[in-house]
């Protein structure tokens, strides 16, 4: 088995994967790891990192010097090959004319999905994060505990690699010995934040990223996470082999033709396959799911995307894991006698409660950095960040909820706009550049949402994309503790470049301009949440539909709260978790 | 002055904040992000500024790109991209620059 044409697909599988990110490479490798035969379908094109990673390319190599464009708006070495904020023949629309209503859908269309480019922040969910109505009132708790989910970021940290530290913070959970790989060290101006902020109470700590620090422990790790299976741990003992350690250079954006970073195109799709129990087709895209006369999901009806010409593959359970966007098109899309607004939506959830994280930013030039000796500060992306702080002081914000702090200095590669443009030529212009390069400092604020009523996603009833299928219609809506929350971002950034010397940059005049527009974080979460109670909920607390349960949600779409915490890693836990439940499942003949 | 970093980003403080791109979208954008003369000194507030940045720029497309090249990045004291087996932080007369030894 491997990535096949549609030729070789099988008659009939186990289980049919759709999408090929976290949630579904996850979903993948650990059905195959668990001898269950496997189709995943992507609706992009195969991707191999390995050899299309332009890795050391300065911006005097690439088109435009390498900036933004509408087609790459991360810019040219961007490791989304194909897709972003627009696809093209697939578009989607907005409920309302309002620009502040809109949200803004982010579709890479690549094997991979988004594990290619994203930022490799692994933060843990802490036990706040599944019990916030119970906290505070407002939401939903999920039907799990931190407890249910710990062994499973465990296993996914031991498999992915993430470096970092245990601090012992509030929220904030410590791994078990010998879990995480060592952080690198702080930077220079890290360090300075670090001294001139303590008086606040602001804690500067190592980030968790899915970066491989040093090389896994090939030889305790297989057993840890795969006992009783010398198969998977032969397996992923080879694979943990062909993956270096970071060699501190090049963005992890671009994607790595080391394997250093965790994306599911280098780490959980090379093991699967070698399984031998993984079919992966590539450019077909999921319009529905199909269903049996006795209510069960019998397969996939997929469009072919280089022939236009529309397929069905068969499976006794299916997974959706198409971003949680696409997975609730999907559903709405799957309409049948039995289901008729939608597979497993009796509820009339599908698509309600989507999230993204709440971002806010603020930027200064700091005089203390300037003419900082020469040394090399490129690193391997953020080293530290700024835990959330004001548990304690929760009552007296005027919101719900917190935001972690994400902030970058150093001496870096520079890019274009780089030594801005005035005057712009001669001595003194060149000298200032030199004083001026890596004074710059940058934050960033990542902060919860709770889901409201008034942020869902719905099927268009006109809009149709190139291949007929009705495409998703977006309405939003912020609450005033997220706009409180962003302005409170500000104000705090505002303070620390304050606080060390620094020049802040201007600052919003509302509320409403200091928050980042919805979507933009790109932690797009919700739309099939999960819970305790069928009429509330569309999955339970193993992912797996109500109302069809050989149907499973493993992206994000099942997520009933979306912390501060970059959801990465928790969709990662989840979908391990749910397909361990599916094999134990399919074993006992529950399906 | 010559550097507004407003719009610095978190991950790559020298360049342009990739998520202030999506919201202007495209290449001027990313240059008038960092240059005073076109957000800074006009105190404009920044989509409206960004709004007449195109003509600017066109003016004056050469000195931007200035730092993108080798010779620049050399002339800058940029010394990454360079692979090395452990990263090794700051030097002793970085963090003495900064009170910090």
């Amino acid at each position: 088995m491997a990535i096949i044409s549609e030729k070789d697909l099988q008659p009939i599988y186990d289980v049919i994967v759709v999408g090929s990110g976290a949630g579904g490479g996850q979903s993948a490798y650990t059905l195959t790891m668990n001898g269950v035969k496997v189709l995943m379908l992507e609706a992009g094109r195969n991707y191999d990192p390995v050899t299309e990673t332009p890795m050391f390319q300065i911006p005097s190599q690439m088109p435009l010097r390498g900036m933004g464009t509408r087609e790459k708006p991360f810019g040219f070495t961007d490791a989304t090959v194909d897709g972003g904020w627009e696809v093209p023949n697939e578009p989607y629309t907005q409920a309302s004319a309002d620009p502040k209503t809109h949200f803004k859908w982010w579709r890479p269309r690549m094997l991979g999905g988004r594990t290619n480019h994203w930022g490799r922040i692994s933060l843990r969910n802490g036990p706040y994060d599944f019990k916030p109505y119970s906290r505070d009132g407002l939401g939903f708790d999920w039907p799990i505990s931190y407890e249910d989910v710990a062994p499973y970021y465990d296993k996914v940290e031991m498999l992915v690699g993430v470096y970092g530290s245990n601090e012992g913070l509030e929220n904030t959970p410590d791994s078990p010995n010998g879990t995480l790989l060592p952080p690198p060290k702080a930077r220079a101006g890290e360090l300075f934040v670090k001294k001139h902020i303590a008086k606040h109470g602001l804690p500067v700590i190592p980030i968790h990223r899915a970066v491989l620090s040093t090389r896994q422990d090939h030889v305790n790790f297989p057993a840890r996470l795969h006992p009783n299976n010398p198969k998977a741990q032969k397996i992923i003992a080879k694979a943990m082999q062909e993956r270096a350690a970071c060699f501190w250079a090049t963005d992890c954006g671009r994607g790595c033709s080391i394997k250093a970073n965790y994306q599911s195109t280098t780490v959980h799709l090379p093991p699967a396959l070698a399984t031998g129990n993984l079919d992966i087709l590539c450019n077909a895209h999921a319009r529905e799911v199909t269903v049996g006369a006795d209510g069960k999901a019998t397969g996939i009806i997929y469009i072919d995307k280089v022939t236009g010409q529309e397929r069905a593959v068969k499976a006794k359970a299916v997974i959706l894991a198409a971003s949680s966007g696409e997975t609730a098109r999907i559903m709405l899309n799957s309409k049948s006698n039995r289901f008729p607004n939608g597979i497993a939506n009796g509820s009339g959830l599908v698509g309600k409660y989507i999230m993204d994280t709440v971002g806010g930013r603020l930027g200064g030039t700091v005089p203390a950095f300037e003419n900082l000796p020469v040394h090399n500060e490129e690193g391997a992306g953020t080293h530290v960040y700024i835990p959330w702080w004001l548990y304690k002081e929760a009552s007296k914000l005027g919101f719900a909820r917190g935001y972690h702090i994400e902030f970058g200095t150093g001496r870096r590669m520079p890019g274009m706009g780089t030594g801005g443009a005035s005057p712009g030529y001669g001595k003194s212009y060149k000298e200032e550049v030199r004083q001026k390069y890596g004074s710059g400092i940058g934050f960033s604020g990542r902060g919860e949402m709770i889901p409201n009523e008034n942020s869902f996603c719905e099927l268009d009833p006109t809009t149709k994309d190139k291949w007929g299928i009705p495409v998703l219609r977006f309405h939003w809506k912020w609450s005033d503790h997220e706009l409180k929350q962003a302005e409170h971002m500000e104000q705090t950034f505002h303070m620390i470049i304050e606080t060390i010397g620094g020049k802040p940059g201007k600052m919003s005049k509302t509320k409403e301009e200091a928050i980042e527009a919805p979507g933009s974080i790109i932690h797009e979460v919700g739309g099939a949440i999960m819970g305790a109670d069928k009429a509330k909920s569309v999955t339970n607390q193993w992912n797996q539909c109500w109302e069809v349960p050989n149907l499973l949600l493993n992206d994000g779409s099942a997520f009933c709260s979306n912390a501060d915490k970059n959801p990465t890693l928790t969709i990662m836990a989840l979908a391990w978790r749910a397909s361990d439940h599916l094999v134990e499942e399919m074993r006992k003949g529950n399906l | 002055m010559l550097t507004n970093m407003e719009n610095t980003s978190a991950e790559s403080p020298n360049r342009i904040d990739r998520r202030a791109a999506i919201k202007w979208m495209g290449a001027v954008v990313a240059a008038a992000t960092v240059s005073d003369n076109l957000l800074g000194a006009t105190k404009e507030p920044g989509a409206k500024a960004i709004a007449g940045a195109g003509k600017i720029i066109g003016t004056d497309p050469v000195l931007n790109k200035t730092y993108t090249t080798p010779q620049g990045m050399k002339d800058v004291g940029y010394v990454g991209n360079v692979p090395s087996v452990d990263f090794a932080g700051p030097t002793p007369e970085a963090l003495k620059h900064l009170g910090l030894a």
